[in-house]
């Protein structure tokens, strides 16, 4: 299937002194929901608007939908939805006059636009705001604003640039809901850029790490774990640690066993023999007279293989090891 | 089919013309912005209550002139700031929001040169028609008094306005920083209207030298090409509204 979003050697660089993209080559699947994962300036909000065609690329080039992206692109546009980080709408306006507006910049007639902006404005549960001005809205009540605002043209492609920052851990949560629930409802592609890698964890399908202006990786969450997959195991029990861990150190792939605090980790030698050395660890709780708390297997963690990842990208290693993926 | 049923079938076509047209929607929804400001409204009170003043002081054609001297050095003035702000201080924010839409880059360019030329032309035509219009039924202009000549002058001044009213739009289209469009719009206005009000300079596009030669062209008797100076004042809006075009794609967002 052809991708929705597409860059080829994608660059940017802004008056001829900083590079924020640098050679991009990305693809977004369709129906997928793409996390685009990077530190603070690496370059995710560039992409996103050279992507909308706001910015005119130093070089390469954006296709959307198959069509190259350019400032003047607005038939394009019509199939998108775009929320910005902290959207700023027009004074004195209120949920409903603000979406009343943007349907008829989208051309809706009345009969379709109403009825949906009333659906919007529930959905993203502002009716009791519904007839304020947003300019005394709270952060979070912005941000819903903003997601009805981008989803009135019902568009396929969902661009959304950080929408969960400054938000509370409940804001977050019903906005990472939100997402999820977009992206399994309808044939709908939602692209988040964001450098919480929690919230990319929760509900994304597919990734794209971006670091300074480069795409160290795209691809699937669970290829990506795979990829920096640590080969460790960290375990927690309770019972007698002392004779378990020298069960471990037997086994004949388990390498550099140690535990600190209540934490037993465990290396494998290979990440081939790594299956079967969790089994034998398995095997071993079982047969000795001790509890497990907890299990991590070392590639579960997303966080820690962003870090590694971007830690491998700076000393050029990474990109050795990935160079066909990307 | 009555006038009223008429009127109102015609309005609904109207309606749903600009509610599926973006240059239209654009361009009403700024003159709502601008006439729901506060800063507006305030402008629009101060220049009404000169205008009353002017009537209730004078009750003849004098204070159609003070009106007129009003509006070439205040109301130039005012028309050409709030302009300045009105893209630059829109760049990162609303500029951005609207451009990710189904939104021409002309036609966001153009919506605002319109409305702001509008909006201008609106309060100062408002303004003049009633104070003329008070004036005239109460008798207080004299009967030989040309009113084609009066409204002739009325009408440069307007286009002065526009003149001025896009060149702050024109700058705030070329400047990221509204400070810098303010700047550069405020030394326009020194240059085509402080100066030629505080020297003895003569200059056939201030529009310092329309109130000069008042008297002169209300009896018809100023010995000028008047269409080189129509041509300066409706071709400078278009010509302005190329360049901002032509920077506007230019820059990125």
């Amino acid at each position: 299937m052809e991708p929705v979003v597409k860059t080829e050697s994608l660059t940017k660089i802004f008056n001829q002194k900083t590079i924020a993209v640098n050679d991009l080559y990305m693809e977004v699947p369709p129906n997928s929901i793409y996390g685009f994962l990077g530190p603070n300036g690496s370059g995710k909000t560039t992409t996103i608007k050279l992507v909308l065609g706001l910015l005119r690329p130093s070089a390469g080039a954006v296709y959307v939908f198959g069509n190259s992206m350019g400032m003047d692109s607005a038939d394009v546009r019509r199939r998108i939805g775009y929320l910005p980080t902290q959207p700023v709408f027009p004074e004195k306006m209120t949920p409903i006059t603000y979406l009343d507006f943007i349907g008829k910049i989208f051309g809706l007639p009345k009969e379709v636009r109403i009825p949906r902006i009333t659906e919007l404005i529930r959905s993203v549960d502002l009716l009791p705001l519904s007839s304020s001005e947003i300019r005394k809205f709270s952060t979070g009540e912005i941000t819903r604003v903003g997601i009805a605002a981008c989803l009135i043209n019902d568009p396929e492609l969902l661009l959304m640039d950080e929408p969960t920052l400054g938000l509370d851990p409940v804001g977050r949560s019903s906005t990472a809901k939100l997402i999820s629930e977009l992206g399994s409802r309808e044939e709908k592609t939602i692209f988040v850029s964001s450098h919480i890698l929690t919230d990319i964890d929760r509900f994304c399908t597919h990734i794209g790490i971006i670091n300074n202006g480069k795409l160290v990786f795209n691809g699937t969450i669970p290829d990506v774990k795979k990829l920096i997959r640590t080969n460790t195991v960290e375990l927690q029990i309770e019972g007698e640690a002392a004779s378990f861990i020298a069960a471990v150190k037997a086994l004949p792939h388990a390498v550099d066993v140690h535990s600190y605090k209540h934490i037993i980790r465990i290396g494998v030698d290979d990440p081939e023999n790594y299956t079967g050395a969790l089994l034998a660890i398995f095997k071993i709780l079982s047969e000795q007279e001790v509890e497990l708390v907890s299990f991590n297997s070392g590639s579960e963690n997303l966080e820690e293989a962003f870090l590694n990842l971007l830690e491998e990208e700076k000393s050029y290693g990474f990109l050795r090891a990935i160079s066909k993926k990307v | 089919m009555d006038f009223y049923a008429q009127f109102r079938k015609k309005f609904k076509v109207f309606k749903y013309y600009v509610d599926r047209n973006v240059l239209l929607t654009l361009f009403f929804h700024e003159i709502r912005l601008a006439f729901g400001s506060l800063l507006q409204r305030a402008w629009i009170i101060i220049i009404l209550f000169f205008a009353f003043l002017f009537v209730i002081g004078d009750r003849n054609l004098t204070a159609v002139t003070s009106l007129l001297v009003f509006f070439v050095f205040f109301g130039t003035i005012i028309a050409i700031v709030v302009s300045s702000s009105s893209i630059s201080g829109e760049l990162g924010g609303i500029a951005d929001s609207l451009l990710s839409k189904s939104v021409r880059r002309w036609e966001y360019l153009l919506s605002k040169f319109l409305s702001h030329i509008a909006v201008v032309l609106i309060v100062y035509c408002s303004v003049l028609v009633v104070m003329v219009g008070i004036l005239w039924n109460f008798k207080y202009l004299s009967d030989e008094l040309s009113y084609r000549n009066l409204f002739f002058i009325i009408g440069l001044v307007g286009l002065g306005l526009v003149f001025f009213s896009s060149i702050g739009v024109m700058f705030s289209s070329i400047f990221s920083k509204t400070v810098f469009s303010l700047l550069a719009s405020i030394t326009v206005w020194f240059l085509l209207i402080f100066l030629f009000a505080v020297t003895e300079w003569e200059f056939l596009y201030s529009p310092v030298e329309i109130l000069d030669k008042f008297a002169l062209i209300l009896e018809g008797s100023w010995d000028v090409d008047y269409w080189k100076i129509l041509l300066f004042y409706t071709g400078s809006p278009c010509v302005f509204f190329v360049v901002s075009l032509i920077g506007f794609y230019q820059r990125d967002l």
